[in-house]
């Protein structure tokens, strides 16, 4: 089953996800959009590990653990991030970050 | 071979484990006290989390310094006692041996990486004695703990997996100290969020750096498959000298992604654009923990990365011969960030956005260090170790000295502005040349440490052949020494608005004068330090 | 003695800091005026006197022994990066040294007498002993680095002192503001340090150490079997010529004269200053004979601008330190010629005599209650004789009359561009000695000659703690010739272990060269006398100088000293701003734009705003700025 898919494919659809999360990240103007993809930006980072580890080193951990970690990281990330914009909308009542603006220069 | 955790490893992480500890009962001892709501109260709150952390961590700093053994060292033949044998038994705990299960490096770096970091974490916990009341004061130095402990462990990994979760459990708690307590909410808030999106997109893209460098090690070396250390330094750097891997377009761009990421953590241009503003927007002792302690975990992480993981990749620095690996890329960055940063900071009439960009410029110079690896020589590469950590442990006294008697300023004087500072002198003497002595280090001006500091630096660099590199960073030092007058003119000879007298606060007034008698003595007596730097020779990277 | 020479320095640095820390509590304002004075000077005679004894130990010691060494502590210490802590003590730190500690004792106690009332006169006590301590660190050092320290300590201290009277607006006369003439001069001066900064790295990888001396490893030892690269000695030619205030550095030495006179005196014409020729002198082993012609030219050229400028200056401060610029340019010139004792002897006359004449100005300027203009002056040799008379010596020494001090040292160095066939230098140096001696006889007598022209003031003579250092320093003019006497030379001998220059042979064309030159001298200094008290009618601040009928506009170039100034602000400010004529009429708009330093503070500050603006506060643009970082680096390779 692995041979009929290359490690390359895999691969490019992770760098595919990363652009899309990072161009996710760069155009949209809502925070949560933003957290949202570099949330897609992770996850292609967690399929590239997965990857590495099913087609190089399937007998090892190493890439899962990593993985694994990522996901957990990534939730305590996603955490203080939605705190931090509830607090911005609670001082600024918006959560559109180009009109967030106060210091600049 | 496998490593496994031993309990004889329990003493090599004694003080991030302490400062775990330390954490919980700052946490603890805040929770499970009923506290009155009064202002008088409050107040008391506040001092007695602040007062618990800050001598909680100057104790830790004590120990450290102990199991170092830099100050004392005890022989080999002292008598067994029960005092002797404690002491004996952190020592044996002390810079030495292979990586704690090949992830966390106990050796002169991590040792030194440590007492800096841990000392910078000290003087800001008395810096914020005299501050304002906060809510929750006991999560807030919780909070300022454990981002030091990540920032311990930063200097310490030498593994990719350790490293990326340092980095984040230094990073959150910054997120949220970077937003907390201020009178202007909305600028805190702000600062806190453009620091926490800024650090999520370079998490994202470490990351993706370190995915990719993994599966190609992973690859390249025969028998990768069959390891499970294919996250550590030593296997990435075993990777890159097989064959064809400076070639590698997966390994380069995974060793960018890398460099860009952790360029972020040190505010290099162009990953700096968050640091400004999250300075200015921040609590003035939080701005002191981001530009110092912060960075300075950045630059040994970035350190120990380039040069554990990456020394097959240094290519040279030198404009004529062409260009090529890690090397000449920081030397352009560098040059960028000395140039810009520079000349961003000369317009600004707010102190705290001054001093932010100049420490984007002063990160130029730490980059600077790193060109001597542009050079085959081991003496120039153990030359540009030394000028790094001691432009490190320097550049931290300064800064958090700069950025204290800012605090006092505008905490007794009301503002940031040069308007606020004008006239200073003739308000509190003593203040003034406080702030004197670490804006003329920060320029350069000999004999204040960070004369010293940017001479070694561009001593090492000029040796391996980056002599542009020091051309520009001469050149930028003269323009940058121009906001510095700027500060001292203000300060010293315009009239002041009023001429009421300032109050020095007590523990800041502590602070600062140590941190000035600490920068007087690192230009005057640097062997103090040096001698213990250039131990760090010994294991990183050779 | 010589194992306590770190005493020298250690005197006055001891005395900053009592008068830094302790005394400036004390809340008697006479009381405390009056400790700081004696703390100051006490702590600097102290030093003279050791200096004096570790002098004579020297001599006692046999000719090429003499050099003593001490290193305090191991400064920096690290791999192949070893700087010591270390004084050095040879024939030529020696004499410098002297000179230092012996004219600060001097200026020390003059200032009791002219800061009294000063409501900052701890600070300015503190100052003066700190710099004097530095300008020690940097003649005695016994390698480049702590050289540097000094060096920059010096600037720091100058930086200081220059802007001592920041609270006045405006200053007497011309544009000496206290405040933007000290950053100038500190700028312009960081500029020559940056040189200094880039020659050191360029040695140590050429050599590996930093120190003059080390048995052999010093660098001044190597290098006599090395090819020096030219870049080395060239970049510290900048250096010099920023602390030296040659050209094209030049420019912040007069608006320096700011500062109060005793500073003016000591730092910007008898020390600070010659720091420039001492360092060329101690490390004349490393400079190749490409630069060394540089050296010379860059001297000759300056004694020559200098001293017309000094022509056409109505400020009695300015005329001196332009004076200073020009004798500055003569010592520079004669080092590039490879004279280098002949260098340091006119070093040493010239800070006593320029010291007496700076003095005596500050006596005159004490005692006409604040006034500079030479205009509103006149006569004044009937209200303040001593000052008058000593002021003669000095000016007499300066315009090299004979047997004054200045004649001898300054005949020596137009004999040796005699000898060495340097005509055209020669030539210059000549010229630039004429305008001397006529600056001078102008300055005597529109200052005290003639009537008083300005009766708003009742001018008198000054006290004996101002007027005994005069007299010492007269005799001193008087006398310092003696030191290198041809036949005898005796300093020339001194030198020779450290700088390796041969005593010329005395002939009949010397005897000549002395004769014409003493006459032309005396004949130049005459007609500027005498013009001056002849046409005294026709001087007035309100029209323009009477020699102005015969120069025209050649003047206004003198006046404003070639137009140096000028030019800085034009090519710092232009460039950056062609396009935008409407943002360059504003620029010039803006008041107290002051030469160089605000023009190149502007051009950067248009340069900024260009980084400021990608600094939006909008975290996309932020963003966008990182991801175009990124491109830039991953594209890179």
């Amino acid at each position: 089953m692995i041979d009929s898919v290359p490690l390359e494919w895999v691969l490019l659809v992770a760098a595919a996800l990363f652009c899309v999360g990072l161009y996710g990240a760069l155009a949209r103007r809502n925070a949560i959009g933003i957290l949202m993809g570099v949330e897609l930006m992770l996850n292609s980072v967690n399929i590239n590990l997965v990857a590495f580890w099913r087609y190089l080193e399937p007998h090892q951990v190493t890439g899962l653990v990593f993985a694994i970690f990522i996901i957990t990281v990534a939730a305590v990330e996603a955490a203080v991030g939605l705190a931090m914009i509830i607090a911005i909308y609670r001082s600024w009542q918006t959560v559109n970050v180009d009109a967030v603006d106060s210091m600049k220069g | 071979m496998p490593v496994f955790f031993q309990i004889s490893d329990v003493p090599r992480l004694l003080p991030e484990l302490l400062l775990l500890v330390l954490a919980l009962l700052v946490l603890g001892s805040d929770m499970f006290e009923r506290w009155g709501e009064d202002e008088e109260s409050r107040f008391e709150r506040v001092r007695a989390a602040g007062s618990l952390t800050a001598i909680g961590l100057g104790l830790i700093f004590l120990i450290t310094l102990l199991q170092s053994g830099y100050v004392y060292r005890l022989p080999a033949d002292a008598p067994q006692n029960f005092f002797l044998t404690i002491v004996r038994n952190l020592q044996n705990g002390g810079p030495v041996g292979d990586p704690v299960v090949g992830s966390f490096a106990t050796d002169h770096l991590t040792m030194i990486g440590r007492l800096v970091l841990i000392g910078a974490a000290f003087l800001v916990s008395l810096l914020t004695l005299d501050y304002r009341p906060a809510n929750n004061p006991g999560e807030f130095y919780a909070l300022i703990l454990l981002s030091t402990m990540g920032m311990c462990l930063m200097a310490a990994a030498t593994e990719l997996i350790t490293a990326y979760l340092s980095v984040e459990l230094t990073s959150i708690p910054l997120y949220i100290l970077a937003g907390y307590f201020q009178t202007n909410t909305r600028q805190s808030s702000e600062a806190g969020m453009k620091y926490f999106l800024f650090g999520a997109l370079s998490s994202g893209l470490i990351l993706y750096g370190m995915s990719l460098v993994f599966g190609f090690a992973v690859a390249s070396i025969p028998g990768g498959a069959q390891a499970n250390d294919m996250t550590q330094f030593l296997r990435i750097a075993q990777a890159t000298a097989t064959e064809g891997a400076a070639a590698s377009k997966l390994l380069t761009l995974g060793m960018l992604f890398i460099i860009a990421g952790v360029g972020y953590k040190v505010a290099v241009i162009p990953f700096h654009s968050w640091s400004p503003d999250v300075y200015e927007g921040s609590l003035t002792p939080i701005t002191a923990f981001l530009s110092t302690a912060s960075k300075a975990a950045g630059f040994l992480l970035l350190y120990r990365i380039l040069v554990t993981a990456f020394p097959n990749l240094t290519g040279t620095a030198e404009i004529v011969s062409g260009f090529g690996g890690w090397t000449s890329l920081l030397a352009v960055l560098a040059v960028a960030t000395v140039v810009l940063g520079n000349l961003a900071a000369l317009p600004q009439r707010n102190l705290k956005r001054l001093l932010a960009w100049s420490s984007i410029a002063h990160a130029g110079f730490v980059i600077m260090a790193l060109m001597a690896w542009a050079s085959p020589y081991a003496s120039t590469r153990s030359m540009g170790t030394s000028a790094l950590i001691y432009y490190l442990v320097v550049y931290t006294v300064t800064n958090i000295g700069a950025f204290g008697a800012l605090a006092v300023a505008s905490m007794t004087v009301g503002g940031d502005t040069m308007e606020h500072l004008r006239g200073l002198a003739r308000r509190n003497l003593g203040l003034a040349t406080l702030l004197a002595i670490f804006v003329l280090s920060l320029a350069g001006i000999p004999p204040m440490g960070g004369f010293l500091a940017k001479f070694y630096i561009f001593m090492a660099a000029w040796q391996s052949g980056a002599w542009w590199v020091v051309m520009t960073g001469v050149v930028t030092t003269m323009i940058g020494l121009y906001y510095y007058l700027l500060i001292l003119k203000a300060t010293f000879i315009e009239e002041p608005a009023s001429t009421e007298p300032v109050p020095m606060p007590t523990w800041m007034n502590a602070t600062l004068i140590t941190s000035a008698v600490l920068v007087l003595l690192l230009g005057v007596f640097p062997n103090l330090v040096l001698t213990t730097i250039d131990q760090v020779k010994v294991v990183a990277g050779m | 003695m010589l194992n306590l020479i770190w005493l020298i320095p250690l005197l006055p640095m001891l005395g900053f800091l009592v008068n830094a820390l302790g005394v400036w509590r004390v809340r008697d304002d006479a009381q405390r005026e009056r400790l700081a004075g004696y703390i100051a000077s006490g702590a600097v005679v102290l030093s003279f006197l050791v200096a004096l004894v570790a002098f004579f130990q020297l001599g006692a010691l046999p000719g090429e022994e003499r050099r003593a060494g001490v290193v305090l502590w191991e400064w920096m210490g690290t791999g192949r990066f070893h700087i010591p802590f270390g004084f050095l003590f040879d024939p030529l730190s020696a004499v410098m040294v002297l000179l230092v500690t012996g004219v600060s004792s001097i200026i020390h106690i003059y200032s009791i007498g002219y800061m009294h009332g000063d409501s900052r006169v701890v600070r300015y006590f503190a100052y003066l002993n700190l710099f004097v301590a530095m300008m020690l660190c940097l003649v005695m050092a016994d390698n480049l680095l702590l050289l540097f320290l000094g060096w920059e300590g010096v600037g720091l201290c100058s930086f200081l002192l220059i802007g001592h009277w920041y609270d006045k607006k405006e200053g007497n006369f011309g544009r000496g503001v206290a405040t933007p003439a000290a950053a100038k001069a500190f700028i312009v001066n960081r500029i020559g340090d940056a040189a200094m900064l880039l020659a050191m790295m360029a040695l140590f990888f050429q050599f590996e150490t930093l120190t003059f001396f080390h048995e052999g490893a010093g660098f001044l030892e190597t290098a006599e079997h090395m090819q020096v690269s030219s870049i080395v000695s060239f970049l510290l030619l900048i250096g010099v010529t920023g602390k030296s205030a040659q050209i094209p550095l030049f420019v912040w030495l007069p608006d320096a004269m700011a500062g109060p006179t005793p500073v003016s005196a000591l730092i910007h014409a008898a020390t600070m200053v010659t720091a420039g020729v001492y360092l060329i002198a101690r490390t004349h082993v490393i400079f190749t004979d490409a630069t060394l012609g540089w050296v010379t030219w860059v001297g000759a050229i300056t004694a020559l601008l200098a001293a017309t400028a000094a022509v056409a200056q109505m400020d009695i401060k300015k005329v001196l330190a332009y004076s200073t610029v020009s004798q500055l340019g003569y010592m520079v010139a004669a080092a590039g010629m490879g004279a280098y004792a002949v260098a340091i002897f006119h070093l040493l006359t010239h800070g006593v005599f320029k010291a007496l004449l700076f003095l005596g100005s500050g006596s005159v300027i004490h005692g006409t209650h604040e006034t500079q203009d030479m205009r509103k002056m006149g006569g004044l040799r009937r209200h303040m004789p001593v000052t008058y008379w000593t002021y003669l010596v000095g000016a007499g020494a300066l315009a090299g009359i004979f047997p004054l001090a200045g004649f001898w040292s300054k005949d020596e160095i137009l004999a040796h561009a005699w000898t060495e066939g340097q005509f055209l230098i020669f030539v210059i140096l000549v010229v630039a000695s004429l305008a001397t001696a006529f600056y001078m006889g102008r300055q005597i007598a529109m200052v005290f000659w003639g009537n008083q022209r300005d009766h708003t003031y009742h001018a008198h003579e000054s006290g004996q703690m101002m007027t005994i250092p005069l007299i010492v320093l007269a005799v001193g003019s008087l006398l310092a010739g003696a030191m290198n006497l041809p036949g005898r030379h005796a300093l020339t001998h001194w030198l020779e272990p450290v700088l390796h220059t041969h005593p010329h042979e005395f002939g009949v064309a010397n005897w000549v060269l002395a004769m014409v030159m003493t006459l032309l001298a005396v004949g130049s200094a005459f007609v500027g006398w005498r013009y001056y008290t002849t046409n005294e009618v026709k001087i007035d601040a309100k029209v323009k100088d009477p020699l102005y009928h015969y120069t025209g506009d050649l003047w206004e170039l003198l006046e404003e000293a070639w137009f140096f100034d000028a030019f800085y602000e034009k090519m710092a400010v232009v460039p950056g701003f062609r396009s935008l004529a409407a943002f360059l009429a504003t620029v010039f708009d803006k008041e107290g734009i002051d030469g160089a330093v605000n023009g190149v503070g502007q051009f950067f500050t248009h340069l900024s705003s260009q980084v400021r603006s990608f600094q939006s506060g909008y975290m996309r643009t932020y963003a966008l700025v990182f991801l175009v970082g990124v491109i830039v680096v991953v594209g890179y390779f």
